[in-house]
């Protein structure tokens, strides 16, 4: 679906997106760009507050929480320095999950087959916070007493407690143990929800990647050790009911809200509270796109599938299966698409060699016919270079590329390419065609540019042809504010290619062959 | 023919690029680190707080009445109970003044959804810091008479109405007056001490 449908809300994200992630890969490249990594960054931020915390606990004391905190605090070099892991990684795990959902919202990527992730993601987004409140509160300083009475006055709000919650914190009577264990246990078992939640959260799509690549991971640990030991934590006074702080050093990251609630009743914090997770919950909804708007999910053609469990295999969101095909069909097996968990990225058009799957309007086949209209178009010049770029990536730069004498093929994603396409540019005179695909980590459909320089260079099903001269063809990446390096890109994929002189024309049959034995004839 | 993939563009940045990088990092590290710790103004700093808390089983009142021989048979044979009682609580009002100004005044029932549960009182009320006459007052409204007055108005008559006296009942009137000194952002409280069975004032210990 191309941009100009998508909600005003969405494009502007989008631009944002895109340039600072413009600005990341200039800064990081695109293998070590933290924001396109910010998923598997909480992934990483979460083992390290694991780690730190099971450190932390044998040293905790539910009857003593403060005194045995200020312990663990007062131990410079390895006590202090853990706790500000444990910290800075809880902090910069909401900051990295916030930046994660932006991503997903500006792509669009929020709705259909992807609510189950987005729903479970704002869902593990409330168990953090919650894991950091009862977190806070085990300190039992001024910041977790705040935090506590703070949510003593939201649950006193809901009739279902007879005696309120926030008697416990009056002074009447000293906060007995069991409170703390509770906590304690609370905040032990949150991060196992938060495995479940994770769980369900990658359920949907095929080879999650879980950890960020080991530079970034090295990367953002030795920042995280480096600020624990720059910036020691601080001991803040032990809570007291019969004394009010002036000021409380909040942890904005898990206190943000407290100015908010301060302001409110119980009852209307937790109206608000509750109104915003709806909200967030919401977004698919609100995001849905409708009727023709929505993309179809891709489909088989079995008279033309062969069965080769390569679509299956290239998936992003193991939405194919293979079944038995009924008895004498030229299978055994045929593709079946599940329309539930299709996310209509067209990547199995792309790894399909006989064209026999995609979504409908995207299948190689219909790629073949618009490129065969794009190759016959008078504006087309002989011996000219075509770039082959993404809809939502370099495409956006059409009036740059076509000013340096380039003709433009846009593609919903280079990962649905069939190589075919390829062959027949080069075949019918291109000088060369250039794929700018956007940044593999950056794929809207996940896997695009992986598989299409599978398909170029590796031999991967639906493989470019070996007769295909590949010193006319290249691959590049750039991003929807990357104009500029889309256009270098070019250049030099211009001035490599000009020795190479004009091609002539070879208009033979094109297409990629299958690796797979036939059972039977073509029904 | 199977040529290697091109390098992809901008995949190893420059000395430059990495410099900037790990500012940038560095950067972004010292900000989470610094968000951790923002001071946020809790209270103007000058005023001190009186707090009233406390919990205690409010007086039960029942009303009880005769059945008639046929109510009695239309029970189960292990439910016949000649005299049926209604159970409710007493409602009763707390007041609060400080130097003889009111500061708040409530009714308060038992909790629960049939108000059979305790008295649950939570108020916390900003007062100047310095010298300070607290005066809590806790009446009881309801007696047996209002009680039968409110249950016949819908059933039949009462024979009698009765209050029944637990252990640990709040008694009809409770009444602190105590001079309290309290420094900025200073708590005291008054809660009911439920074994003497009076309202005390608690302040900080220095």
């Amino acid at each position: 679906m191309s941009a100009t449908t998508r909600p005003p809300t969405e494009r502007v994200a989008f631009r944002a997106l895109a340039r600072a992630d413009a600005l990341a890969n200039r800064l990081y490249g695109w293998r070590a760009n933290p924001l396109y990594q910010s998923g598997t960054i909480v992934i990483a931020l979460l083992l390290v507050i694991l780690v730190t915390g099971l450190w932390l606990i044998l040293f905790y004391r539910v009857g003593a929480p403060w005194a045995s905190v200020e312990r663990i605090t007062a131990d410079r070099w390895v006590g202090n320095w853990m706790r500000g892991m444990h910290r800075y990684a809880s902090d910069a795990a909401v900051l990295a999950t916030i930046v994660h959902a932006f991503r997903m919202y500006a792509q669009g990527r929020s709705w259909g087959p992807r609510a189950l992730a987005w729903v479970t993601g704002v869902g593990l987004l409330v168990l953090l916070m919650l894991c950091g409140w009862t977190g806070y509160v085990m300190v039992w300083d001024t910041f977790g007493q705040t935090l506590a009475r703070e949510g003593a006055r939201m649950l006193d709000a809901l009739p279902v407690l007879s005696e309120p919650t926030s008697r416990a914190f009056t002074g009447e009577r000293p906060l007995p143990p069991a409170f703390f264990f509770l906590n304690l246990f609370a905040h032990i078992g949150i991060p196992l929800a938060l495995g479940i939640g994770l769980w369900l959260h990658i359920s949907r799509v095929a080879r999650p990647a879980l950890l960020p690549p080991k530079p970034l991971g090295y990367g953002v640990v030795g920042a995280l050790l480096a600020i624990s030991l720059a910036i020691p934590i601080t001991m803040l006074p032990e809570a007291s009911p019969f004394t009010i702080p002036a000021t409380v050093p909040v942890d904005l990251f898990f206190g943000f809200w407290i100015p908010f609630a301060r302001r409110m009743s119980g009852g209307g914090a937790l109206l608000a509270a509750a109104g915003a997770v709806a909200l967030l919950a919401a977004v698919p909804l609100l995001t849905r796109r409708r009727g023709d708007r929505a993309a179809p999910p891709s489909t088989v053609d079995e008279e033309i599938c062969v069965g080769c469990e390569q679509c299956a295999a290239d998936c992003p969101y193991d939405a194919i299966a293979m079944i038995t095909r009924a008895p004498g069909g030229r299978s055994e097996l045929v593709a079946r698409v599940d329309p539930a968990r299709c996310v209509s990225c067209g990547i199995c058009a792309g790894s399909c060699a006989p064209m026999g799957v995609g979504p409908p309007g995207r299948t190689g086949r219909d790629q073949l016919a618009e490129v065969r209209a794009f190759i016959e178009s008078p504006e087309r010049r002989a011996g000219e270079h075509v770039v082959v770029a993404c809809d939502r990536g370099a495409s956006r730069w059409g009036d740059a590329i076509r000013g340096e004498g380039a003709a433009l093929l846009p593609v919903d994603c280079a990962g649905n390419l069939h190589t075919s396409v390829v062959e027949l540019l080069v075949r019918n005179g291109s000088a060369g065609v250039l794929v700018v695909a956007c940044p593999p980590r950056d794929c809207w459909n996940r896997e695009g540019p992986r598989w299409l320089l599978e398909r170029m260079y590796h031999d991967r099903e639906a493989e470019l042809q070996a007769r295909v001269d590949r010193s006319r063809v290249r691959v590049a990446y750039a991003n929807a504010a990357e104009g500029a390096d889309a256009v270098a890109a070019l250049r030099d994929f211009v001035a490599d290619t000009r020795p190479l002189g004009a091609v002539a024309a070879d208009p033979g049959e094109v297409g990629a062959e299958c690796d797979v034995e036939l059972t039977g004839p073509r029904e | 023919m199977t040529a290697p993939p091109p390098t992809p563009p901008r995949t190893s940045p420059g000395l430059r690029s990495r410099i900037a990088g790990a500012a940038l990092a560095l950067a972004a590290a010292v900000g989470i680190a610094h968000g951790s710790h923002v001071p946020l103004t809790l209270e103007d700093g000058t005023g001190a707080v009186l707090r009233v808390a406390f919990a205690a089983r409010p007086e039960r009142i029942e009303v009880c009445r005769t059945l008639t021989p046929a109510e009695l048979e239309a029970l189960p044979a292990h439910m016949r109970q000649p005299v049926s009682c209604e159970g409710t609580t007493a409602q009763y009002e707390l007041e609060v003044r400080r130097d003889g100004e009111v500061l708040s005044r409530e009714r308060l029932r038992g909790g629960g959804m049939r108000s059979d549960r305790q008295l649950y009182v939570f108020h916390e009320t900003a007062i100047p810091a310095g010298r300070s006459t607290i005066e809590v007052r806790l009446a009881r409204l309801d007696t047996a008479a209002t009680a039968v007055a409110a249950v016949t108005a819908e059933q039949p008559p009462a024979d009698s109405a009765r209050t029944r006296r637990h252990d640990g009942e709040v008694p009809p009137l409770l009444e602190l007056r105590e001079s309290v000194t309290l420094g900025a952002r200073e708590v005291v409280l008054v809660t009911y001490d439920g074994a003497t069975r009076t309202l005390r004032a608690v302040r900080p210990t220095p």
